[in-house]
């Protein structure tokens, strides 16, 4: 009975016999990994490698076991054992696995925001409390290295690019008009809440050959995956009313979000230059809805707008004054799909569409128009192993604007593909090709860029390419001129280094300009050329001081070129050389409360005085400013946020404008242009409802 | 003979239940887990659970306790990079998990896992991701609380956060040490079996009593 049950019980395991494995598990370089995983794949035959890689286990074996091999931060190793003896010894050699967010990444060129890369230089959250971006995602960037200040202006200039030479994306697909309208003297402000993104890829230059049909710069914002949970958001300020209710499902999630800015209130207790007939007043809504599947996600982004205003406009030039309407209708509709078709491959589909209506009317006369753009993209990427990644695409665009005097067409088709490769977890190399078709010409542009860890902290990055971009003017109609595409060529050298939360960059950079357009007395020109050229100094801090977080930005620019209007070569009228920003966030515990200050200052820019000789030939004063701001939270849920930029109330001149004629003394009279209001003061309640009594807006503000 | 075969079925349910290989790797695997005191002991565990889920992947403990055991390795690593590196592990190994079918207990237990993860990763950095993940986490442990409101890993864990947010905001921290007596209440009613069923916390749990004292 026994012996019976002892063979029922034990005759399977007895079946096989157990083979000694034992072995040695190392790096590439020789060097041994202790801690290794080795074992028989789906048995729980296995062991541990030891201080000097060795490693010894029994198993029973067949001509189907495989041995495995694993360690964290290397490539698993697998082998399919066909020779089974009493013993098997193996010297497995593991590769280091590349992690793309935290080891070498190319930063030539490149400034992305979020919190999934350690080299991150700005985070979200850093747009909204920087003092004196007011939440606007380009005053933020706006302090950092690269950029130019055109306070009067509020577009992003990129090294000593006019701002049509960046171009805005969502999710990669294209944002035409990126900025809402400004009343007269008043910079304009990115019309996307930063609270829709999770982070912002910002290129300076050197940029992937996804993008195209930008000079200069490009600016990707990147919406969120997903929301962590259900609640609603009231946002009480003195310039309108937001709410905001966010959903979220177990497969889907859905943000509405509702707008209402009045700046009635706002300009009845403050001065402004302006003499307003219709207080500035804005109605828009915001839905964002994420669907996840199994392989994919579809995420659909809409905006629509719609605003207004009526000011006594005064026309210095021409000693003037109109009643000038401006108001706009807008909409845009973002809707992409991204899919893992299998292991290697996966594929992003996307559209975007955008439609202006500008409202714009003088006196009675309309001079209002109307555009629209299309953005269709298919992407698919290859991703054989960690090393080697391939992206490859098609894009076209199709933009029209229309008014009652004209017609504009700017369309293209583009094909990409861009292949990155790591030699090692140190060294890095992109190189890709575009080729763009614009109606009339086809242009290939190559890029390339290498980065290498100098050391574990510090890497040096160099960036190469040729980029293109369309320009269409209504007077190319009335000449019947057709511009093939202006061209720039980039090279930029960039040496970071970053530890311990202290991140100190430096980056040179050259770009030449040619194929430019330009006009000289009624006669057009397509060989304009010009340079830029300059450097950036970034540090970042946020650890030799408690609780404190600080950047400094140095920029040297150097660039003139012959240009639309300039048919020889002159410094740009944004131009500045000089630049140097400070930004500061505290936070005091004590009182719950962040207190924020930045201040810029730009060297004197240049403009045209009629009253002397030359074209570009007089200087206003040098720009200085000077911001504070502070967010308290006054409950867990409830968070006072309070900003003023240009306390000291210093009058910044932004260039000269002059009278068409002469006065009796043979003069043309001029004045400086400066902006309506010296400061703009910002006050607000931040309420949010949610289960989890303390959720608040923070992250948002 | 129809004794023999009665007598051959039960001693072959008996040896299952005793000697189940899987029960029985598991069980030990689950008392080291409980039992780590370095980097070194900690990975040994992990590979041994590493083996034991690529064994078994329809079961839900390896992975559970592959999660919970690279929130430890995070937690003895002093560079903020390998940190991060485990606690992410962690979060993956627990998402990987609830994107499975799991019973609401279950699924109540991996959540709270993984609120552990996040909270020990907004630690490495809490000044500049205090403000972004405390909701998440928060969530976290409500919809864990949400699968069984008896669980006590996600009760205290989620009182633990209460009481740090009381700390910072400077209001009474009550409430926070009521719910963690309430979740003493369930630990105590935990029973010590030699089940594979989660029973870490308990120490914590108390720890945070003597806080609230």
């Amino acid at each position: 009975m026994k012996f019976l049950l002892f063979i029922v019980l034990f005759f399977p395991l007895t079946l096989r016999s157990q083979v000694v494995i034992n072995g040695t598990v190392t790096d590439t370089k020789n060097q041994p990994l202790p801690g290794a995983n080795i074992y028989i794949e789906g048995t729980y035959n296995g062991a541990s490698a030891d201080i000097n890689g060795h490693f010894v286990f029994y198993s029973a074996l067949d001509s189907t076991s495989t041995l495995v091999v694993t360690f964290v931060g290397f490539e698993q190793y697998t082998l399919l054992i066909k020779d089974v003896s009493d013993s098997l010894y193996v010297h497995v050699i593991l590769r280091e696995e590349i992690d793309r967010l935290n080891d070498v990444v190319i930063s030539a060129g490149s400034i992305s925001t979020g919190n999934q890369n350690t080299s991150e230089i700005l985070e979200p959250l850093d747009i909204v409390t920087t003092a004196g971006a007011t939440a606007d995602i380009t005053g933020a960037l706006n302090t950092l290295p690269g950029t130019s200040t055109v306070a009067e202006n509020g577009r992003l200039f990129v090294r000593g690019g006019s701002d049509e030479e960046t171009k805005t994306y969502i999710d990669g697909l294209l944002a035409a008009e990126p900025y809402g309208q400004a009343m007269p003297g008043s910079p304009v402000r990115n019309r996307f809440s930063p609270f829709m993104f999770t982070g912002t890829a910002f290129s300076t230059g050197g940029y992937s050959s996804e993008f195209g049909n930008a000079l200069s710069s490009t600016l990707d914002l990147k919406s969120r995956d997903n929301i962590s949970m259900t609640r609603a958001d009231i946002s009480l300020m003195s310039v309108g009313v937001e709410g905001t209710y966010s959903l979220k499902k177990e497969k889907y999630f859905m943000i509405n979000k509702v707008f209402y800015n009045d700046l009635t209130p706002y300009y009845t207790l403050l001065p402004n230059k302006n003499e307003f007939l219709k207080m500035p007043q804005s109605l828009g809504h915001n839905f964002f809805y994420g669907f996840r599947s199994k392989k994919g996600l579809v995420k659909v982004f809409s905006q629509w707008s719609n605003s207004n205003m009526k000011v006594r406009f005064e026309d210095y030039p021409n000693d003037t004054v109109f009643d000038l309407h401006i108001g706009e209708k807008y909409f845009y509709l973002n809707t992409n799909y991204r899919h893992a078709l299998n292991k290697k491959w996966s594929s992003f589909s996307g559209m975007s569409f955008g439609h202006q209506v500008n409202k714009m009317a003088l006196n009675s006369v309309d001079l209002g128009s109307k555009g629209s753009d299309i953005h269709l993209k298919q992407l698919f990427y290859y991703d054989p192993d960690t090393y080697n990644s391939v992206k490859m695409g098609v894009e076209q665009v199709v933009s029209r604007k229309d008014s009652a005097l004209y017609a504009l067409d700017n369309n293209y088709v583009a094909l990409f593909s861009e292949w990155e490769h790591y030699f090692n977890k140190k060294l890095i190399l992109r190189s890709g090709i575009r080729y763009n078709s614009y109606s009339n010409k086809g242009v290939f542009l190559p890029r390339i860029s290498l980065t290498g860890k100098v050391t574990e902290v510090s890497q040096l990055s160099f960036s190469y390419g040729l980029f293109s971009q369309s320009y269409s003017n209504l007077l190319f109609e009335v000449y019947s001129f057709e511009a093939i595409p202006e061209k720039s060529e980039h090279l930029i050298v960039n040496y970071q280094y970053n530890k311990n939360n202290r991140l100190f960059r430096i980056e040179g950079f050259n770009k030449k300009y040619k194929n430019l357009v330009y006009r000289s007395e009624n006669l057009f020109f397509n060989n304009g050329g010009g340079y830029a050229r300059g450097f950036d100094v970034f540090y970042r801090d946020n650890e030799s001081i408690k609780n404190t977080d600080f950047w400094i930005t140095y920029s040297y620019l150097d660039t003139k070129r012959n240009t639309r209007f300039y048919p020889i070569y002159e410094v740009p009228s944004y131009w500045s050389a000089h630049k140097f920003n400070l930004v500061v966030k505290t936070f005091v515990s004590g009182i719950k409360t962040q207190f924020g200050f930045s201040t810029t200052y730009s060297t004197p820019r240049y403009f045209h005085n009629p009253n002397k000789t030359g074209e570009i030939n007089d200087n206003s004063n040098a720009y200085l400013d000077l911001s504070l701001n502070f967010s308290h939270l006054l409950k867990p849920s409830v968070i006072i946020h309070g900003s003023v930029s240009n306390v000291t109330g210093r009058k910044n001149e932004f260039g000269y404008e002059y009278r068409t004629l002469k006065n009796t003394e043979g003069i043309y009279e001029g004045r400086p242009i400066t902006l309506s209001a010296p400061r703009f003061i910002f006050l607000g309640v931040f309420i949010t409802i949610s289960k989890n009594i303390t959720a608040n807006q923070l992250p948002n503000l | 003979m129809k004794t023999l075969s009665i007598l051959l079925i039960s001693l072959s349910s008996f040896w299952n239940v005793t000697n189940d290989p899987y029960r029985k790797a598991m069980g030990e695997a689950i008392q080291e887990a409980y039992q780590v005191h370095d980097i070194t002991s900690c990975q040994l565990v992990l590979n041994k659970l590493e083996r034991i889920a690529n064994a078994n992947s329809a079961k839900w403990e390896p992975g559970y306790y592959l999660a919970y055991s690279n929130i430890m390795m995070g937690a003895f690593q002093i560079e903020n990079a390998k940190k991060d590196t485990y606690f992410d592990l962690s979060i993956t190994q627990a998402d990987k998990l609830l994107a499975s079918n799991l019973t609401p207990d279950v699924r109540s237990e991996v959540l709270a896992v993984k609120g552990f993860a996040l909270m020990l990763k907004l630690n490495v950095d809490a000044a500049s991701r205090g403000s972004v993940m405390s909701e998440e986490i928060f969530q976290t442990y409500q919809t864990a609380l949400h699968f069984n409101d008896k669980n006590p890993r996600a009760m205290y864990l989620l009182a633990s956060m209460q009481y740090g947010m009381a700390q910072f905001m400077g209001t009474p921290t009550e409430q926070a040490c009521l719910l963690n007596q309430k979740a003493q209440q369930y630990f105590d009613a935990e029973l010590a079996d030699s089940s594979l069923y989660p029973k870490w916390g308990k120490e914590h749990s108390m720890a945070m009593l003597e806080s609230c004292k």
